[in-house]
């Protein structure tokens, strides 16, 4: 079965970077794309939680990818499932990230970065 | 070259994503420096003509004074940034970012000029640097330019009104600094001339990947 994944980020440009290297990763991928915190719940919930991967955008419509990510633990997502890619650096994010178990992924900033950034997915991937 | 339209959405999508991840660097430098938590919320960017643009400025000519900081670029675009902090916010911004043991409420003064240019500089390179950086083009950037006073006097101290014909990326930001909420606007003016090579560049970015 190819792994499903979940993409929710408010930016078209930053799913398709995602899309793009989960790709690179695992070619027979299949997506499914959200663009705020709500419509992924709704996506989620519509498809019986059955992603392997939750990939959330932090800065997004509300509900945030941090508030959104405790709510699909609510309902049963297992926190091995889910990451935060942002571009935010923060360190209470990274702390956030840790306390609810979730992994923290810094985005692509820079055509360089991509082959960096697709090992950090790659290392997302092997955990679960 | 016409542009079309689905062409102009995804650029302003991905100008949207890297002022984002700009100003996202640049927030966390700020919350770190104050010990304050900063939350940046989603922007919106709009290209419209410069008079248009400057049409939103009203509600700053309501407020009262404002702080208005002006940034040239130039390089393989070039174009003009303008960040705009109404009083009232800049100070809820200032106020907001002080430590607790200097947190006594500050005015307006010559000081605060001063720190609300190094502020929004900050910002305002950032923002230029991380263009820069997921476009991959060298941009220079030119000393700022700081006023502070009521829009129509600064509006016709500079060449804010000229070449309105312009298109401007317009960017709204709004943050909360440690339960403030201050808001501002920073405008991307970008010269007619050059748009086409903006495009063209970030036709060029959405096939790196």
């Amino acid at each position: 079965m190819p792994p499903k994944c979940l993409i929710a980020d408010d930016s078209l440009y930053a799913r398709m970077v995602v899309k793009d290297v989960v790709r690179r990763i695992y070619p027979a991928a299949e997506f499914h794309e959200a663009s705020s915190g709500e419509q992924t719940l709704s996506v989620a919930e519509g498809t019986g939680y059955e992603f392997d991967w939750y990939l959330l955008d932090v800065n997004m419509t509300p509900p945030d990818g941090v508030e959104t990510s405790k709510m699909l633990m609510e309902r049963g997502v297992p926190a091995n499932k889910i990451a935060l890619v942002t571009g935010n650096r923060s360190f209470n994010l990274m702390d956030e990230a840790n306390l609810l178990g979730v992994q923290y992924i810094n985005k692509a900033i820079s055509p360089e970065d991509v082959d960096p950034f697709m090992e950090r997915l790659r290392a997302f991937f092997s955990r679960g | 070259m016409a542009i079309d339209a689905e062409a102009q959405a995804i650029s302003l999508d991905l100008l949207a994503e890297s002022l984002n991840l700009g100003l996202g660097q640049v927030i966390e430098e700020l919350s770190e420096i104050s010990n304050s938590k900063i939350e940046l919320h989603v922007p919106e960017v709009n290209m419209l003509p410069k008079t248009e643009a400057l049409s939103f400025t009203s509600a700053l000519r309501d407020a009262g004074k404002a702080i208005f900081v002006q940034q040239q670029f130039s390089g393989e675009i070039s174009g003009e940034a303008l960040l705009f902090f109404s009083e009232e916010e800049s100070l809820n911004l200032l106020n907001g970012l002080l430590q607790d043991n200097e947190q006594a409420l500050i005015e307006f003064a010559a000081t605060e000029e001063e720190m609300m240019l190094d502020l929004t500089n900050v910002a305002v390179c950032g923002v230029i640097y991380a263009l820069s950086n997921l476009l991959g083009i060298r941009l220079n950037t030119e000393l700022p330019r700081c006023e502070y006073g009521h829009f129509d006097d600064i509006s016709g101290s500079t060449q804010l009104l000229d070449n309105a014909e312009d298109m401007i990326l317009f960017l709204t930001i709004s943050f909360t600094v440690v339960k403030k909420n201050s808001r501002a606007q920073l405008m991307f003016f970008q010269p007619k001339d050059t748009l086409e090579k903006l495009y063209d560049r970030i036709q060029k970015r959405l096939s790196f990947g």
